[in-house]
């Protein structure tokens, strides 16, 4: 089966922002001195 | 009956009664249109036309509990009939679509509720922000004290557009802060609902609703929506400023030209930066404009309608400011209008980022993971995550005009004001780009995509809601709570309140207190001027250096007592403070009266002998 270039890009950059979105910015503000990215 | 039942009957009255009339009058004028897009605009005309009552009726000085609660019977007479058909219509019909649903809209409603819930709730506690007691219900409460809308004695923002104020003013005279706090939640909802309605028109999928609920679940939206703040107003009509505007440019009718001008004309009563529909209006038109010699004639008188429009609805507020301060954006562009005796620079560059092509560029970045270059409210993820589902899936006409509206508006406020705040019409053309592409991205979708798509949205969607509980769980206790509890809330939540007890009890509702250092007046008695507002608009040398004649000067001025909060800007102290503030000089002419403490800041009031 071909994969979906347009769906696997569309749900890779979800899941990316998500999870950086958690790890960098939702983490540090709920255990201050943990995650964050940058 | 408690407070929040009480703000929410008055909220629904208010609806009902707006909302019907509106449509009696849109039915004369023969506009057709689906339900909901008949709901949201005349919702949206009807609270405009509320508050245009409100600022007329109060200009002439009858501002009393009487008059409105005619005008309120008087119009549910007219109106509830209307409404309540509409509303069960409506309701029935979404019921019918939510049991035919699949599992992703079902579970979808499951965040927007969280999001509806919370900030309702919080819309209906005390009054604690900083803005809505500073200015935004602080004013009102003036113009009710004296009966009438009237240009408050040195205050800046007095004069700005104040459509959103002129509700807060009636839900204050007809029950107090909670409904006034209610109208903006309901702007919130009304912009939700025209983003749903703009998509409805463009497809009959889910897209409406997954853009509704991409804007209501955006964190900064959702709490937002619990302040008597007047952003989600401002949104709203200059998204329905756009609306119309396309709608008009894709099939030229006079009535969608009149409605893009009048919407336009509101968003500009709201807030001076309101003036700003006017650039999504023109990428609209442009994207649109005609290469016929005969079409182009009816897409200039079409603008034409605009801007008669736009001036019908929003250019008193401007003149009335020209009249009375001689300058119709007073205090802004001194060097343009003069200053008119505001003699400081009138504006802060907002820009942490810096205003160059990179920090433009990097908005998209930087509004998702950096929301304190833009005043700290948080975007949230979505939209950023949508990006690919967007380039990808969603298509029509609708797309690059909204793409056009969106970039238009965006560079005018990133070049002038770049607070998120400002920004919520540009969560409403997000909110419209990411519901159609993700409709047409789950149509086309296998179904293992469109499982994963689903799955992730609903997980950011769930993740941004998540702030709801974060932000406003005490508020949410509060929402049937007794009169003791929000009384103990507001001693915990608002500093303003201790200080506003001592001072309720001990000076007399006539007197008038000129307030350094502590801007949060709304729950003072007495009335209450801001030194800074006081000390800005008058010439530098127009304030005494010597105590005595000072205070000579403030009795003048028709000030009896100064407040000295201990907590003021130590870099640019105002001149008033440091004159004040020296007790050796000003003790025989300011006599401290009363001291309170209250969350870590200490108050003198002192008494101007």
């Amino acid at each position: 089966m071909k994969p979906d270039f347009k769906a696997l890009v569309a749900i890779g950059w979800m899941l990316g922002t998500g999870g950086l979105f958690v790890w960098g910015f939702v983490v540090p503000k709920l255990w201050p001195g943990h995650g964050g990215v940058w | 009956m408690s407070v929040a039942v009480s703000a929410l009957l008055l909220g629904l009255c208010v609806m009902a009664g707006v909302t019907g009339t509106a449509i009696r009058i849109a039915e004369r004028f023969r506009l057709q249109g689906g339900l909901l897009e008949r709901f949201v605009w005349c919702a949206s005309i009807g609270l405009a036309g509320m508050a245009y009552l409100v600022l007329a009726v109060g200009s002439a000085g009858w501002l009393r509990k009487e008059v409105f609660v005619a005008v309120l019977v008087l119009l549910l007479a007219i109106g509830a009939r209307k409404t309540f058909l509409l509303a069960r219509e409506l309701a029935v019909r979404g019921i019918r679509a939510f049991r035919s649903a699949g599992w992703f809209e079902k579970i979808l409603v499951l965040p927007v509720a969280a999001a509806l819930f919370f900030s309702l709730a919080a819309a209906l506690a005390p009054a604690v922000g900083q803005d809505e007691l500073c200015y935004h219900l602080a004013q009102p409460q003036n113009f009710i004290r004296e009966q009438a809308v009237y240009p408050v004695p040195y205050s800046i923002n007095v004069l700005w557009p104040y459509l959103s104020h002129m509700l807060f003013t009636l839900g204050l005279l007809l029950q107090g802060a909670e409904s006034a706090k209610l109208f903006h939640w309901i702007f919130y909802v009304l912009t939700a609902l025209a983003v749903a309605a703009f998509v409805r028109r463009q497809s009959r999928g889910s897209g409406a609703w997954i853009a509704a609920a991409a804007y209501l679940t955006a964190p900064a939206a959702m709490t937002q929506a619990g302040y008597a703040y007047i952003d989600h107003a401002l949104a709203l009509y200059v998204f329905l400023a756009f609306y119309a505007a396309f709608v008009w440019a894709q099939n030229p009718s006079r009535g969608w030209a009149w409605l893009a001008g009048i919407a336009a004309g509101l968003a500009a009563s709201v807030k001076l930066i309101g003036l700003f529909a006017v650039f999504p209006i023109a990428g609209v038109a442009l994207i649109h404009r005609p290469k016929d010699a005969v079409r182009a004639r009816a897409w200039t008188a079409g603008l034409a309608r605009i801007v008669a429009g736009m001036a019908l609805a929003g250019i008193v507020w401007y003149v009335r400011s020209w009249i009375l301060r001689g300058n119709p954006v007073y205090p802004f562009y001194p060097s343009f209008f003069g200053g008119n005796g505001f003699e400081d620079p009138t504006y802060v560059d907002s820009h942490a980022r810096g205003a160059g092509v990179g920090a433009f560029l990097l908005l998209p970045w930087d509004l998702t993971f950096h929301p304190d270059l833009f005043g700290g409210e948080v975007m949230g993820p979505l939209f950023l995550a949508c990006v690919p589902v967007t380039a990808f899936w969603a298509r029509g006409a609708a797309v690059p005009a909204t793409l056009a509206a969106l970039g238009a508006y965006a560079l005018v406020w990133f070049g002038v004001d770049p607070n998120i705040r400002f920004f919520y019409a540009g969560f409403a053309w997000l909110s419209v780009l990411v519901g159609m592409g993700m409709e047409t991205g789950r149509r086309q979708l296998p179904e293992a995509g469109k499982a994963a798509l689903s799955v992730l949205f609903l997980a950011l969607a769930a993740l941004q809601a998540a702030f709801a509980p974060y932000h406003y769980a005490d508020e949410a206790r509060l929402f049937l709570g007794t009169a003791d509890q929000r009384r103990e809330y507001l001693r915990q939540n608002e500093r303003s309140t201790p200080l506003a007890e001592q001072v309720n009890r001990f000076l007399r509702p006539e007197d008038r207190l000129l307030s350094l250092g502590e801007a949060r007046g709304f729950y003072f008695e007495p009335h209450f001027t801001l030194g800074g507002d006081f000390e800005r608009m008058l010439p530098a040398a127009a304030i005494p250096d010597d105590p005595g004649a000072l205070a000579a000067f403030l009795k003048r001025a028709g000030f009896t007592h100064v407040l000295l909060a201990s907590d003021r800007d130590a870099a640019a102290p105002l001149k008033l403070e440091r004159i004040i503030g020296d007790r050796a000089a000003g003790r025989l002419f300011f006599k401290d009266e009363l001291v309170v403490r209250s969350k870590g800041r200490s108050y003198v009031i002192y008494r101007i002998l």
